[in-house]
């Protein structure tokens, strides 16, 4: 007769093991996940037209990141860098979709081009990914859940221009010409709400025209006589506008106002001869504004890259920071909806100013920065002509378009 | 009445950096039957060396537009003797390669001059403004169109007038004759595409005056050439200017009159010329 086997120990050592097991998973689950690091995607321009531009936007990001040493409480963070692409939407969602589904990360910074933007907030807010500009944002962002205007929008960067242009330079009326593109009229109707709504000045002429417009000299006749002329487009279109017009004589006796930081300080070689005394332009970011964090920034600039500092590295290296904080806040947890409270704490100085958030709406949509604004103006320096800060609205906080 | 003296001379300013563009795309064109899409960025390149040239390092303007001249010459005889030569009658594969050469030199001047925008710039004594029926007006305006004119008259003269001129229209009426009579077609085919790329380097510093340099430049100004040399007909100097002084006037005017429509209005100018005269004003048949 076959002796019955006994499993009893078997099963004694297996249960054990399991239980062993099961006890310390519980124990290290949260160590581990501790360890798993952060993943922050960014997604900017490394082909096409702006992406010398966003070049400067990475370095400000890079920045913020290495001065961290890539640990936000106690958590590593790595960086999975994409391409915009040269403003195809389809390329960008492409890309979009390989941050968020295959390379799984938990918070995005970018697009850069608004239009961009917009595509994929569509995009990110369904899948409940906090996503974080990283220059002034379109108004249309706002609607999107989990995105953060943190530097505000469009529109809301026109307005303390309007402000600026009655109440220091005591402009009563002015000529408006816009690039002809979303973000184009979004800087005008900002500024005109600015000036003329909630300051009691008057626009004589509004014209658009469209990016790439090559003769401007019809659009500088048909202006009528005014105490300025307020200009918003791109760079180059900007630059042509302006040289025309002051070879026909419009900025006589009219001063000149450009929203959305159009003149780049390498264009002041040619342009500041001209402009000299007679133009302003609002700016995100001022070198001169006197603050630690804006002193702080400006010598990590100088020692990492190698020379002064920038607009555009400038809101790349807030961008970081605010992430970061953020980050801090929630003690390193990814968790969307604690993203999205802590980002609404967020009380901060950037070299940008002091940043502090809209409380936004209960679908967690329009979350938008408050902060500095400035105006600049030209001036001559022994190394050639340059931006000096000349005006700030501090805390400026954003407002509803009024109709 | 200053409105539209302005108006005018504004558009015939304009019109005449159009024709400096188009007439080198359409010599090209109506002789060799190739549509070169990188005319374009050969402006941009012109603009961008002439920059260098008289803004950054302080040279004289007038060196400056040759010698962006003669960079874009040579960047178009590379095209057309190292690529184009080997595709003669296959239009689709022409036009591809001269797209793909928009983005080759579209990325290479990003690499080289970056991406913000070089403002217009001008020679020193062309820097200020006389009047015109109470108006100031620049005098670069008044150089493009002395600028312009003087090379419409030396092109038609070339043309017209000399036996280099009668080889070139022989060979845009019939190649296979013009070959036969023993007359080195490929050696003027390629002399024609230096000169035709000349211009447009030429016509980015010319223009430059008003517009600058930037990378988005090359098709920008591209479509407007291509709507002057439909306008004006391949392979004519005379239509080209025809047509460039029409592109340029109804811009200038129609910004003024009909804003919203301004840009559609070049287009609708384009569509009566194909509907009326499909190989335009002046054009030769190909």
């Amino acid at each position: 007769m076959k002796k019955k086997r006994s499993y009893g120990k078997l099963k004694f050592l297996l249960v054990s093991i399991l239980t062993v097991f099961f006890v310390w998973a519980v124990w290290a689950a949260p160590t581990l996940a501790a360890e798993k690091p952060i993943k922050i995607g960014v997604c900017l321009a490394r082909t096409g037209f702006f992406a010398s531009l966003e070049a400067y936007i990475i370095d400000g990001l890079k920045l913020a990141f290495d001065e961290a040493g890539y640990k936000v409480a106690g958590r590593p963070f790595e960086v999975v860098w994409e391409d915009e692409g040269p403003g195809d939407p389809a390329f960008t969602m492409d890309k979009m979709r390989k941050l968020v589904e295959s390379d799984k990360v938990d918070i995005i910074a970018g697009p850069f081009n608004s239009d961009l933007r917009l595509a994929a907030l569509a995009y990110t807010s369904k899948m409940k990914k906090p996503s974080f500009a990283v220059v002034c944002d379109d108004e249309g962002s706002l609607k999107f859940p989990y995105n953060y205007a943190w530097s505000q929008t469009t529109f809301q960067e026109g307005r303390p221009v309007g402000w600026y242009a009655f109440d220091q330079l005591k402009v009563k009326t002015v000529n408006t010409i816009g690039g002809d593109w979303h973000a184009g009229h979004a800087f005008i109707e900002g500024f005109t709400q600015g000036f003329t709504k909630e300051r009691q000045g008057k626009v004589l002429g509004q014209q658009f025209a469209p990016i790439g417009t090559t003769d401007f000299s019809s659009y500088v006749v048909a202006m009528k006589p005014a105490d300025a002329i307020v200009v918003m487009s791109v760079p180059g279109d900007t630059g042509a506008f302006i040289s025309q017009a002051h070879g026909m004589g419009a900025f006589k006796n009219a001063k000149v106002i450009v929203i959305g930081q159009a003149i780049l300080p390498p264009m002041l070689a040619e342009l500041g001869p001209k402009l000299i005394g007679n133009v302003w332009q609002d700016a995100e970011y001022q070198p001169f504004y006197k603050s630690p964090a804006n002193d702080k920034f400006k010598e990590l600039v100088q020692a990492k890259l190698g020379h002064p500092a920038g607009s555009f590295e400038g809101m790349g290296y807030s961008t970081g920071l605010v992430i970061l904080e953020a980050l801090k806040i929630t003690k390193g947890d990814t968790n969307p909806d604690k993203i999205h409270d802590a980002v609404k704490s967020i009380k901060m100085d950037t070299p940008l100013g002091k940043l502090s958030f809209t409380p936004g709406n209960p679908d967690k949509s329009g979350v938008e920065g408050i902060m500095s604004h400035f105006i600049e103006v030209i001036k001559q320096g022994k190394d050639g002509y340059y931006w000096d800060l000349a005006y700030e609205y501090p805390s400026f906080k954003p407002a509803p378009i009024m109709k | 009445m200053g409105v539209f003296a302005i108006c005018l001379l504004n558009g015939i300013s304009f019109g005449c950096i159009l024709f400096l563009l188009a007439s080198g795309l359409s010599l090209t064109l109506g002789l060799m039957g190739i549509l070169n899409l990188a005319h374009g960025a050969l402006y941009m390149v012109g603009a961008f060396v002439g920059w260098t040239i008289a803004s950054h390092l302080g040279f004289s303007f007038w060196i400056a537009a040759l010698s962006a001249g003669c960079v874009a010459g040579v960047i178009g005889l590379i095209m057309e003797r190292g690529f184009l030569r080997h595709l003669n009658r296959l239009p689709n594969e022409q036009v591809l390669l001269t797209i793909g050469f928009v983005y080759i030199i579209t990325n290479v001047c990003l690499w080289i001059w970056g991406s913000i925008a070089k403002p217009p710039y001008t020679a020193k004594f062309l820097s200020g403004a006389f009047t015109v029926v109470g108006w100031p007006y620049p005098f670069s305006r008044v150089a493009i169109i002395v600028v312009g004119l003087s090379v419409a008259f030396g092109l038609w003269w070339l043309q017209d007038k000399t036996r280099i001129g009668a080889m070139i229209r022989a060979g845009m009426d019939d190649r296979e004759m013009t070959k036969g009579l023993g007359i080195n077609l490929e050696l003027t085919a390629a002399a024609l595409f230096f000169v035709g790329a000349f211009l447009a380097g030429f016509a980015g510093v010319i223009g430059a005056q008003l517009i600058g340099a930037n990378v988005g430049l090359g098709l920008d100004i591209l479509l407007l050439a291509l709507i002057v040399v439909v306008i004006g007909g391949m392979g004519s100097v005379q239509g080209s200017l025809i047509g460039a002084m029409m592109i340029g006037l109804v811009d200038a005017f129609g910004k003024i009159l009909f804003p919203e429509l301004a840009m559609f209005m070049l287009y609708f100018l384009m569509v009566i010329v194909l509907v009326i005269k499909p190989t335009g004003l002046l054009g030769r048949k190909v």
